[in-house]
């Protein structure tokens, strides 16, 4: 069984439709890291997987629930941080967790005091007096206690500094145990993924362009940077709509293709770009990817080549 | 704190980058054989890297002999391990991969790069095993001492 299965799902506010025609599968166990630039559709898809939306049309399954139709049991098994995450100021946090813990059958006291030291919180603090870091940390603390099966987070390593982010990342390796769970996890934090996540989903414009566990990403996605002989020679026309994120100044001129053999590229490259000197590939990194399927197949003018 | 460095690069397997800084730090004796070697666990949190990750790293370390599974007890370094000769190239080719490809595109030769290299060896470790005959090795000298190779460079740095 999928932890997360979406088919054909559209969302509309209004006359703008957020999600299009969205299909895609977390598989169980699965460590997915889900990318796209801001206003592709992320935090509407998380609410509609928790049920807090209501698709137009399509279907959305969580541990094989429709989303629509969850019950209060099945929501005890899924964990969700928002992007911006509200905790109840006025309590402390030994007062917030003594008012989550009954409401979970699962939830484990000795995890949630383990995560407390782990995370360096006072538990007799007012939540209102936490900084932004330590905020985060007791709602990754009140998500991860109840040992959920599926966790959802809306970017939570944003605003957060170095040694946070380490923390969290190290918070949710401590206690996935060995037990498979599922996290889904919404970030524009690249780095932090790329060695995290063992599933990637690129989101724009309300479709998903790629989802594919990251192994195979990781061996499709190239990056070439070539240098032209001649510095005036045309892109325009010459250049497949598949090279993305086509960067060029002067001679030299770099993009990133989906291509898993490596060792026909230079000669596709030079079959298209008879100026080219010298070829160099290498594996891309998911930031490279991210910023070229975000750019798309979107063109320098021939201009450029002047600069 | 890993009893190993590495340093993972961004567009590149992070597991292949693992298991050859592992390997290296093995075959080097950095890692001693019989010395501890990280759990899963440890792995994936001191990296930050996926589970699954860290548990193909530690799956391919004991397919090739590196590392030794007792159970209750842990994973160790295997004892008694030698590596041929072929072994211990096969880890440099990264870096000559590299030398090769960078020597090429500042419009150097064999040859110069040869030159450097044997002039660089003496430099740390003296002429007598830098002019060991080419080809035959199959059963070169052991590696000079760490703290040889240190002193050397040690000097060369004061220098």
């Amino acid at each position: 069984m999928a932890a997360i299965e979406v088919e054909r799902l559209t969302y509309r506010y209004g006359s703008v439709t957020a999600l299009r025609d969205l299909d895609f599968t977390v598989p169980d166990g699965a460590l997915y890291a889900l990318l796209g630039p801001n206003g592709s559709g992320k935090t509407t898809l998380l609410q509609i997987l928790t049920g807090l939306r209501r698709a137009r049309s399509g279907r959305a399954a969580v541990l094989g629930i429709d989303s629509a139709a969850l019950s209060w049991r099945d929501r005890q098994r899924i964990g969700y941080i928002a992007e911006g995450q509200s905790l109840p100021g006025w309590m402390r946090l030994d007062q917030l967790e003594a008012y989550l813990a009954p409401l979970y059958e699962t939830w484990d006291t000795a995890l949630a005091d383990d995560l407390r030291a782990r995370f360096g919180l006072d538990p007799s603090r007012r939540i209102s007096t936490l900084s932004r870091g330590e905020h985060m940390k007791a709602a990754l603390l009140c998500a991860l206690a109840p040992r959920p099966r599926l966790l959802l987070m809306d970017e939570p390593f944003t605003g957060m500094d170095a040694v946070v982010k380490d923390d969290l990342v190290r918070g949710l390796l401590e206690s996935s145990g060995e037990e498979g769970w599922t996290i889904l996890l919404c970030s524009h934090d690249i780095g932090e993924l790329e060695l995290l996540a063992d599933w990637v989903g690129f989101l724009d414009a309300g479709a998903m362009r790629v989802s594919e566990p990251m192994d195979a990403f990781r061996e499709r996605f190239k990056r070439v940077d070539v240098v032209l002989a001649d510095p005036a020679y045309p892109l325009n026309g010459n250049v497949p709509d598949s090279w993305l994120g086509l960067e060029r100044a002067g001679a030299r001129v770099s993009f990133v293709l989906s291509h898993p053999e490596d060792g026909s590229i230079r000669r596709l490259v030079s079959a298209h770009l008879a100026a080219a000197s010298r070829i160099d590939v290498r594996g891309a990194s998911l930031r490279e990817v991210f910023v070229a399927l975000a750019r798309g197949s979107s063109r320098p003018t021939d201009e450029d080549a002047a600069v | 704190m890993l009893p190993f460095a590495v340093q993972i690069r961004p567009g590149e397997s992070p597991y292949r980058q693992i298991v050859y800084a592992a390997t290296k730090s093995i075959v080097s004796g950095d890692l001693a054989p019989g010395a501890a070697f990280p759990s899963v666990r440890e792995l994936s949190q001191a990296l930050k890297i996926n589970p699954n990750t860290a548990q193909k790293v530690v799956a391919e370390l004991v397919r090739t002999g590196m590392l030794e599974v007792y159970p209750g007890v842990g994973t160790v370094v295997a004892a008694g391990r030698r590596a041929s000769a072929g072994e211990r190239r096969s880890l440099l080719s990264d870096d000559v991969e590299q030398l090769v490809v960078d020597a090429r595109r500042l419009g150097l030769n064999e040859a110069d790069v040869l030159t450097a290299v044997s002039a660089r060896w003496a430099e740390l470790f003296g002429r007598e095993v830098g002019v060991r005959a080419p080809g035959r090795a199959s059963e070169p000298p052991p590696p000079p001492s760490r703290a040889h190779s240190r002193h050397a460079v040690g000097e060369r740095r004061r220098a």
